[in-house]
C-alpha cells in the first residue's frame, strides 16, 4: 500500500507542480495534487497568506502562480525534505 | 568525546575543540532543518528529532568551549589542576558532567523513539529508565572517580545507537542512495567512537581514533544537509 503523503510532501508536490507549469489553473492543481477540493482550498488558503503563491486573473480565467518568497520557498523545502528523507523521517 | 575533564594526550585539545565545534555546527544544522520540517509538516517525529540534535549540539558546543577553558587553567599553573581541591570547579565539574550524560542519553533515546515509531510505550520506558540510572549513577560515583561512569555511560551510548544503525540500515535498503548511506556510517561512525572511548583509558590510541572516528561521522552527516 502507498505510504500516505504527509503534509510536508503536498506542499512540495502543490509547489513543484506550479513551478514547472508557471501558472495552473485550480482544476489542474486540483487533480496535479491529487488532493480533494475542501483540503486544496486549505492549502491554497495557507500558501497564498504566507505569500508564497499568488492568483492571477487572466481572459476572466482564474490561475495560481508562485511567488519570487515561493520560488525561494521552495528550493528550501526540497533541502528539507532531502534531510528528512536521508534519515529516514 | 569524553566528560567534561581532561582526558587524552594534552597536543589534541586544541585540535579536539576543532572537532567537537565542528560537531557541534552540524548537530545543530540539522536540528535547524527538522525543526523546518515540523513547522511545515506539523509532525511531532520531526520535533523530536529537532530536540535530540538540538541536545547533541550543544553538548558537543559547551565541550568545546570548556576544553579551552581548561587548557588556560592548565596554561596558568603548568600542571593539570586537582580539581577536587577546588570546591567551586568540582561543583562544576559534577554538574556539567551530570548534564553532558544525560543529554547524551536522552537525545539518543529521543532518536530511538522517533525511529521506531514507538505506540510500544515499554521499550521507550526502558529507554528511560536507562538514561535515568546512569545519570543518578553519575552524580553518585561522580565524587570518587569517574572513569567507571564515563566507560558506563559510553557502553549504553554504543548500544543505544546500535538500535539507531539498525533503524538507519532499514531505511538504507529502502531507499538505497547516497543520502541515507551516508546517515547510516554517519552512526556507524559516532558508535565507533563510543565504542573505542570504552578502551580509552588503555591508550591514548583509542582516545585519538574515537575522535576521528566521531569527526568523519559529523562530516559524512554535513554531507548529508550539504548535498
Amino acid at each position: 500500500m502507498p505510504e500516505r503523503r504527509n503534509k510536508l510532501q503536498i506542499i512540495i508536490d502543490i509547489l513543484n507542480l506550479l513551478q514547472k507549469k508557471g501558472r495552473v489553473k485550480p482544476t489542474h492543481l486540483l487533480y496535479g495534487g491529487n488532493l480533494s477540493y475542501d483540503r486544496l482550498k486549505k492549502y491554497i488558503k495557507e500558501l497564498e497568506e504566507k505569500n508564497l503563491i499568488e492568483e492571477i486573473i487572466e481572459k476572466d480565467k482564474k490561475f495560481y502562480k508562485l511567488t519570487d518568497k515561493g520560488h525561494s520557498f521552495l528550493d528550501e523545502v526540497r533541502k528539507i525534505k532531502e534531510v528528512t528523507d536521508a534519515f529516514g523521517l | 568525546m569524553g566528560l567534561i575533564e581532561l582526558r587524552g594526550p594534552i597536543w589534541f585539545y586544541k585540535l579536539d575543540t576543532l572537532i567537537q565545534f565542528f560537531g557541534a555546527i552540524v548537530a545543530l544544522l540539522i536540528s535547524y532543518y527538522t525543526y523546518k520540517a515540523y513547522k511545515l509538516s506539523s509532525k511531532k517525529s520531526h520535533l523530536y528529532f529537532s530536540i535530540a540534535f538540538a541536545l547533541l549540539g550543544l553538548n558537543l558546543l559547551i565541550y568545546s568551549i570548556v576544553l579551552p577553558a581548561w587548557m588556560v587553567v592548565y596554561a596558568g599553573s603548568g600542571f593539570i589542576v586537582d580539581i577536587f581541591s577546588l570546591p567551586v570547579l568540582l561543583l562544576a565539574s559534577k554538574i556539567l558532567n551530570i548534564l553532558y550524560v544525560f543529554s547524551y542519553l536522552f537525545a539518543y533515546s529521543l532518536l530511538i523513539f522517533v525511529y521506531s515509531k514507538i505506540e510500544r510505550k515499554s521499550m521507550m520506558a526502558i529507554v528511560a529508565f536507562l538514561t535515568l540510572v546512569v545519570s543518578v549513577y553519575s552524580s553518585i560515583i561522580y565524587s570518587s572517580y569517574s572513569t567507571q561512569i564515563f566507560m558506563a555511560f559510553n557502553i549504553i551510548s554504543l548500544v543505544l545507537l546500535s538500535l539507531i544503525v539498525f533503524f538507519t540500515y532499514d531505511n538504507y535498503t529502502l531507499k538505497k542512495n547516497k543520502s541515507s548511506l551516508l546517515v547510516l556510517s554517519a552512526f556507524i561512525l559516532i558508535a565507533a567512537s563510543h565504542l573505542l572511548m570504552v578502551f580509552e583509558s588503555l591508550s591514548n590510541a583509542f582516545f585519538l581514533s574515537a575522535h576521528i572516528a566521531q569527526l568523519l561521522g559529523y562530516i559524512s552527516l554535513l554531507i548529508v544537509t550539504r548535498a
